[in-house]
């Protein structure tokens, strides 16, 4: 008998032990690849929605001047938790959402509560996620997100650029309208869609049969993607990547900028970031974005709210991977990490984990004490005593 | 992915993925998982292809991806139901006909460890990487590279002197 380390790397570099790639083998890859891409798209675009609640809880909030500042934490936020010690999260069942689509999407109104959820067809939930209160057939094309704004519900299609608006209380259909581009991110404010897109940062009103679109603030350009509401300060967020700057063999990290959502003026803009295809979420005072970054681990960064300037990040995975995706939720943050493929109930204050379910899928929603994620289909997440929502 | 990055990730799986299936064989002990293991870790890095191939060592970076792959997909069940391409009873078994040898009986036995002893015996005798290499890849201390190296080999050994002794 050998000595047993020996035989054990002689058993392990065996060349019996080889294995020769299929033929199909890239084409296999990319097209895992392509699927995933999709999933966190969908995912990511799906992000506003809570964040469009708040607008309605705010009085479509640019009517009320802004009164709270935020101190910048004097110090970066814990990194990791959960790799450490943690916090398991299970989950119950909900409705199974009817259709064949990929991926569910769904948003959440607060006053009054109601969760809103499709895959082909949109639907109205009880916030316990297990009755249906209404139903309506959606947009042409894959129905990728949903905004909310006072009594509209938005809904649009990533691939048709095609968007319908609903009566929020019964699921009626308003209107049908074409935004003309490919919608990466929208939220719905003062009465409008506001969406990044192949044409860049652009606004979509209810005027005529298809609707009128304008650009929000031509000068950023059309490297625009990530999006989100900023209700108590009155702003849009946007991430931009400058122009001039596309990646062509390197990567190029994007910067959040505050915009007025009138006027699309520009108030305030974040330096550079590592972060690129971005997410971005405010919860209450706080502010954090995530993205396919420039570091191996997936990671989340902290902006100050009043200056976007970054005061901290959190690694949300121990292990290697692509980035992270964002969901605002009511009192916490949602992240979906490409290393270990995890849901994270964060907490938006430190960064750190609260909670952690390891086979979830976004998109998520939170609202009053209730949260639902996706496994195939609509799942209700048991939060833990530390996670709220 | 732009055409550059494309034409390069490309001629990366072309040139590499040998080498990665024979790793995640090693790792996995079952040739189909180590399939799936190797393409979702490669789906997972063409996302990010165009920092990852700036990087010194952008195979390290995938075959992380594939340890990370294999023992969050284990974690997820439990590891007694890891398929394998036959279990140890089958191999004794299959020796008593075939006159398997020595590596083929220790390939049988890995198949009896934990995913994560298992996989630091891998990196460690495989891949020849140090208890720090190890540790950083696993996202644990060197500590628990230490104790889970010594209990997969007391494990092994176990295994092969009883076979040794049934012979």
């Amino acid at each position: 008998m050998r000595d047993l380390e020996e035989l054990l790397r002689d058993t392990l570099t065996d060349p019996r032990r080889r294995i020769d790639p299929s033929p199909a083998m890239y084409e296999e890859v990319q097209r895992t690849a392509r699927a995933r891409r999709h999933r966190h798209f969908a995912a990511a675009s799906a992000a506003v929605v809570v964040v469009a609640v708040a607008v309605t809880t705010s009085v479509l909030a640019a009517q009320r001047p802004a009164s709270r500042t935020t101190p910048p934490l004097a110090t970066h936020p814990p990194t990791p938790t959960h790799s450490v010690d943690p916090l398991h999260g299970t989950t119950g069942t909900a409705v199974q959402l009817p259709g064949d689509k990929f991926a569910a999407v769904m948003g959440a109104t607060a006053t009054p509560t109601a969760l809103y959820a499709f895959r082909t067809d949109i639907v109205k939930l009880d916030p316990t996620g297990t009755q249906i209160l209404a139903r309506a057939a959606g947009p042409a094309g894959t129905p990728t997100g949903i905004a909310i704004d006072g009594n509209r519900l938005w809904v649009w299609s990533q691939d048709t650029g095609s968007v319908r608006t609903y009566d929020t209380a019964t699921l009626a259909p308003l209107d049908t309208l074409s935004s003309g581009a490919q919608i990466f991110d929208a939220i719905a404010v003062n009465g409008a869609l506001v969406f990044t897109s192949t044409e860049g940062l652009m606004r979509l009103t209810v005027n005529g049969r298809d609707g009128l679109v304008t650009p929000v603030n031509a000068d950023l350009g059309t490297g625009t993607y990530g999006l989100a509401l900023d209700p108590g300060r009155h702003r849009i967020l946007v991430g931009v990547t400058p122009p001039g700057t596309a990646p062509v063999n390197g990567f190029v990290g994007a910067k959040v900028v505050a915009l007025d959502p009138t006027t699309g003026r520009v108030i305030a803009s974040s330096p550079q970031t590592s972060l690129g295809k971005e997410s971005i979420a405010v919860v209450g005072d706080q502010i954090w974005i995530a993205g396919y970054g420039d570091v191996d681990k997936p990671r989340i960064e902290h902006l100050d709210a009043e200056t976007l300037q970054p005061i901290g990040s959190s690694e949300v995975g121990s292990q290697v991977g692509p980035g992270a995706v964002l969901w605002p939720g009511q009192k916490v943050l949602w992240v979906r990490n490409g290393g270990d493929e995890g849901l994270s109930c964060v907490d938006p204050k430190t960064g750190a984990i609260l909670e952690h379910w390891d086979n979830v899928q976004g998109p998520v929603t939170s609202i009053a004490g209730h949260a639902y994620g996706v496994q195939g289909n609509l799942v209700r997440l048991n939060l833990n005593s530390t996670c709220s929502g | 992915m732009n055409r550059a990055d494309e034409d390069d990730f490309r001629a990366f799986v072309a040139a590499r993925s040998p080498s990665l299936l024979w790793f995640a064989h090693a790792l996995t002990g079952d040739r189909h998982t180590a399939e799936d293991v190797v393409q979702i870790a490669l789906a997972k890095t063409a996302l990010g292809w165009s920092r990852v191939r700036r990087k010194e060592n952008p195979e390290g970076y995938v075959r992380r991806a594939i340890v990370n792959t294999h023992l969050n997909a284990m974690r997820r069940k439990p590891w007694r139901e890891q398929p394998r391409e036959f279990m140890p009873d089958d191999a004794l078994a299959r020796r008593a006909e075939e006159e398997l040898d020595d590596r083929d009986a220790m390939w049988a036995a890995l198949a009896g460890l934990p995913p994560k002893q298992r996989a630091v015996l891998v990196l460690r005798y495989y891949e020849d990487l140090s208890e720090a290499d190890i540790a950083d890849v696993l996202g644990c201390s060197r500590g628990t590279v230490k104790s889970q190296a010594a209990k997969g080999l007391l494990h092994l050994r176990e295994i092969v002197a009883k076979e040794n002794a049934q012979k």
